[in-house]
């Protein structure tokens, strides 16, 4: 079989490709030199590194222990000592910020690897196997759209108790139909290209064109939606820990600072102020990324 | 209804189902038929449309059948009915002696290695997101045929046997040209050194001059390697010069199947003559034949007319086409054909 | 139309030296390099060419129906009616466009609206261009179909491109085109996607029309068959230039262009004959450049047999024979080996 066509014979249908050097080079570092070039996906980026690096390296940047209560005066208004101010019990504001970072990685990552993880089998899984299967994961799906985050939360909350993680949870949970609803439709959308009849042709089992076929393809769409989803689990997860569902005291979850600086608003605004405006940047800085990842990845970027 | 049509070596014989000692097909199809259901969910009253009746056919050893017909002809569909992408709604299929009409993905999955598929367009019947190597070598994985570096030289070596060079293995399809792409899926057919192919339109996608050099590889590799073919297209020309046989379809029916010269020389079909009498010929000097112009469009495949599928746009129609569907008659040795006009007159009409 | 010689020679539509640009990624595109040739009263001048040959393209610029921001016409001249297309307003343009120049595309079913009914697209042109009243224009209509050998017209009129075939739907488009009895119509490979008996159905059509309105067609094709059928005249077109043209049969009794010679060969021929055995058909190696990349001096030539040193420069459109020219440094010593 690795018979080749005698030299004479060699059909010359040879252009030469372009030397390797000339194209495009890997995915990743294509990406990375897109962004660069698009000043969202600087700014998001940048702002994201922050979070990332202020989540990380806490214990080193923050100057007191977010939990100390009379690290300073209670209620003192923004000064060299407390960039940020104090809380009602004294506690450094801007240390407390700092910590909550980490909190707000957390939320972003595990809700939307629930949501992802889930999401991403359901719509594979339902969009391959068509029949009774689809239709009972897709309803389902369509079902669990009805329940907003806040309801599931309530619902948690009734049977759990609250805390962060149910929090958490709950907006992981909410988001799934989001991912399964784009799988499914790269799903379909895959299934109909003869690439797809030729790997069954081939004698490709479930699992194969599964993992092989389908997965690298419907990758990238989801990488947009996930970006984005980041923002909007922090918000949510921010608005569940404001109602109380969430994150409990004395925990620096940015949702329930604003909570409780809520009640000291006119005297010492600075309580909500600042985690407010930590929250505001962050999905700011995550749905800037998540837009330039979705222009880096359209497929107006792959030449034909 | 006979329906079997002479085997690429039994040319000068006749065979019948009954007497004959069949030397042993590759593929044989009887009555095939394939009706799709339109309409969905609770409300099915449209009636469902019959794809593909009633079709015949062998293919022998290192023989090319060609498939011609136009839209509707139910020729796609029967390129995936013999590799089981589809099932037959009746009739069978036999590979190599075996019935596989009614075998799951599983019990297929061994045959998949004697027929393989090349599809029509060149850009979307390989994935965009796995490099060449991968896709030329995935069947050769599926059935654990080769694996590392073993792999890697049988790739390199299929990828000399279709004209491109083995170094572009580890790029990815959108960088190759439409004809390169196509022989890249000729290169994965062939890696399974399958005994069929199905070719279903694989150059019409491609400009005239790469269609040459595609058509020329397909020749060769069936030279060097013994291959079948079941060569689907709409393009006569194309048809003729590539295959040994021809099959000519109609609105899901075969309507003509004969050795290629004769077909070609004298049809015995008014379909397969108006087919080719329709084709523009590249000469200019050529005296403006008498060309006929079908009357009429193409019927519905879910409402067939009475009959003689054909008779609608028939020149020759009359009285008992509109009635009574033709036969499929050996109305020469090796040229079958389904007409009555054929089948009551033993000479032909002197058509040329 | 094979052969035919058209006494009135008076040119209907004069290009010049049309040149068009792509702006892309990778850089300019000149999708049309220096392109000129004349249309003639009631002939058929066929284009052809492969994919990326700026066939298509020349004739989007002639009606200026090339997309905005990405293309433009960088230079040259269409003289019609005594006026340069190129250099006319919007609404210049638009009562050109239909009335006195009309096209058709390749796929009817993207070419037609589909949620209006077929009347209503039919009319639209009349009212548009002759100002007819609705009546009026209903019945211009119904004539059109009538003429274009749709059964029932009447009943026609109201029904919606999806109800129709591939085939009727180009006979709409065609009605359509010639509603206003244009003096040119382009057709860019209006019988492509269609099955190759309809072809034949439309193509014949196209002939009658053209001899009962004497209408000039400019058809753009890669297909030399229909070219050989349809044409009094051909230009072939690669990578943007105009690299031969000529009366149709002689250029292909004697092409003077080696792309040429290779697009005769490369299809197979029907024979119909008991001849020897499969022959290899003649295969053109490698592949049309990238308009961005293209090579110095004449384009075919890094797939030309015939090359030469000479080759890099860009070689003169010289006439090869009475009303046959080609740019082609080589095309004697083509000619010869193919009568040695």
């Amino acid at each position: 079989m690795s018979e080749s066509f005698p030299v004479e014979e060699l059909p010359a249908a040879l252009a030469p490709l372009p030397p390797a050097a000339a194209l495009r080079p890997g995915p990743v570092r294509r990406i990375g030199s897109f962004l660069l070039r698009n000043p969202g996906g600087v700014i998001g980026a940048t702002i994201v590194l922050c979070l990332v690096l202020s989540a990380v390296l806490a214990p080193i940047i923050a100057p007191y222990d977010p939990l100390h209560m009379g690290a300073g005066r209670r209620l003192t208004p923004p000064s060299p000592a407390h960039p940020f101010g104090t809380d009602e019990f004294g506690r450094d504001l801007l240390s407390r910020v700092i910590y909550g970072s980490r909190l707000t990685l957390q939320i972003g990552l595990i809700a939307v690897s629930i949501s992802l993880g889930t999401g991403l089998l359901v719509g594979l899984v339902g969009g391959y196997s068509g029949g009774w299967v689809e239709r009972i994961l897709m309803r389902g799906t369509d079902v669990l759209f009805s329940f907003t985050d806040t309801l599931i939360a309530l619902a948690a909350v009734a049977v759990l108790g609250p805390s962060l993680t149910n929090a958490m949870i709950a907006v992981g949970i909410a988001a799934i139909p989001y991912y399964a609803r784009v799988t499914y439709g790269v799903v379909l959308v895959e299934k109909s290209k003869p690439y797809f009849d030729a790997a069954v042709a081939a004698g490709a089992g479930h699992l194969r064109i599964i993992f092989v076929h389908l997965l690298p393809n419907v990758i990238p769409p989801l990488i947009v939606v996930a970006s984005l989803g980041v923002s909007a689990a922090v918000l949510a997860a921010a608005g569940l820990s404001f109602l109380g569902l969430g994150a409990q005291p004395p925990s620096p979850e940015w949702g329930a600072m604003l909570a409780s600086g809520r009640d000291y608003f006119t005297r010492a605004s600075w309580i909500m102020t600042f985690p407010g405006l930590a929250i505001a940047l962050s999905v700011l800085g995550f749905n800037l990324l998540g837009d330039a990842l979705r222009e880096a990845l359209d497929p107006r970027q792959r030449r034909r | 209804m006979l329906g079997i049509a002479p085997h690429a070596g039994g040319v000068h014989s006749l065979t019948t189902l009954a007497s004959m000692a069949v030397p042993a097909s590759l593929l044989e199809a009887r009555n095939l038929q394939k009706s799709f259901t339109s309409g969905t969910g609770l409300f099915r009253s449209a009636p469902p449309v019959q794809a593909v009746v009633g079709v015949s056919f062998d293919i022998g050893p290192g023989e090319t059948l060609g498939l011609v017909g136009e839209s509707g002809s139910g020729k796609s569909t029967i390129g995936r009915l013999i590799t089981r992408l589809l099932t037959p709604t009746a009739g069978t299929i036999r590979l190599e002696g075996r019935d596989i009409t009614g075998l799951n993905a599983r019990a297929m999955r061994p045959l998949r290695r004697v027929v393989q598929t090349v599809f029509q367009d060149p850009f979307s019947s390989l994935n965009p997101r796995l490099t060449a190597a991968h896709l030329v070598g995935e069947p050769l994985v599926i059935h654990n045929m080769a694996r590392g570096k073993d792999l890697r030289t049988r790739v390199a070596g299929l990828f000399e046997s279709v004209g491109l060079h083995p170094e572009q293995m580890d790029r990815y399809p959108h960088e190759f040209s439409g004809g390169q792409r196509q022989r890249l899926a000729i290169a994965r057919a062939l890696s399974v050194q399958p005994r069929l192919i199905v070719a279903d339109e694989p150059v019409s996608a491609l400009d005239v001059s790469i269609q040459a050099s595609v058509i020329n590889l397909l020749v060769s590799l069936q030279e060097r390697h013994g291959l079948a073919y079941l060569f689907i297209s709409h393009d006569m020309a194309v048809v003729e010069h590539i295959s040994h046989r021809v099959a000519v379809l109609y609105l899901g029916k075969i309507v003509e199947i004969a050795d290629r010269k004769m077909l070609f020389a004298s049809p015995q079909h008014p379909y397969t003559e108006a087919l080719l009498s329709a084709v523009p010929i590249a000469d200019p000097r050529a005296p403006r034949r008498e060309r006929i112009v079908l009357k009429g469009d193409l019927p519905s495949p879910s409402k067939p007319p009475s009959g003689c599928r054909f008779h609608t746009r028939c020149p020759y129609v009359f009285e008992r086409c509109r009635v009574e569907e033709p036969a499929m008659r050996e109305i020469k040795p090796g040229q079958w054909a389904a007409c009555h006009l054929r089948l009551s007159s033993s000479t032909s009409k002197g058509k040329p | 139309m094979t052969g035919a010689t058209r006494s009135s020679a008076r040119p209907v539509l004069a290009v010049e030296r049309l040149r068009t640009e792509f702006s892309t990624k990778a850089g300019l595109a000149v999708a049309v390099d220096d392109v000129s040739f004349e249309l003639r009263e009631a002939e058929t001048l066929a284009i052809v060419g492969e994919s990326g040959s700026g066939k298509s393209v020349t004739a989007l610029s002639i009606l200026g129906l090339l997309p905005p921001v990405t293309a433009r016409v960088a230079g040259g001249t269409v003289r019609f009616g005594g006026r340069d297309l190129l250099s006319l307003d919007r609404s210049q343009l638009q009562d050109v466009r239909g009335a006195q120049i009309a096209m058709i595309f390749q796929d009817p079913m993207t070419s037609l609206n589909p949620v209006l009914t077929i009347g209503r697209q039919l009319t639209e042109a009349v009212v548009r261009h002759e100002h007819l009243d609705p009546r009026a224009a209903t019945a211009r209509a119904v004539e059109m179909l009538a003429r274009v050998q749709i059964p029932e017209p009447a009943w026609q009129i109201g029904r919606y491109p999806h109800q129709l075939s591939g085939g009727m739907r180009q006979r709409v488009m065609i009605a359509m085109a010639l509603s206003c009895r244009p003096k040119v119509l382009i057709a860019d490979e209006p019988t492509t996607a269609l099955d190759v008996t309809v072809q034949a159905q439309i193509l014949d059509l196209m002939s009658t029309l053209q001899e009962e309105f004497g209408t000039a067609i400019i058809l753009i094709t890669h297909d030399m068959g229909v070219v050989a059928e349809m044409s009094d005249r051909v230009i072939v077109m690669y990578a943007g230039r105009k690299v031969e043209e000529g009366d149709t049969v002689t250029l292909f009794d004697n092409p003077c262009h080696p792309y040429t010679r290779g697009l005769l060969k490369a299809r197979p021929r029907i024979t119909a004959t008991f001849g020897p055995g499969r022959s290899r058909l003649q295969e053109i190696p490698g592949v049309v450049p990238p308009l961005t990349r293209l090579p110095p001096g004449c384009r075919f030539a890094p797939r030309c047999a015939l090359r030469v040193e000479h080759c890099r420069e860009q070689p003169s459109l010289d006439e090869k024979a009475p009303g046959q020219r080609a740019e082609c440094w080589e095309s004697h010593r083509m000619q010869a080996e193919s009568t040695a």
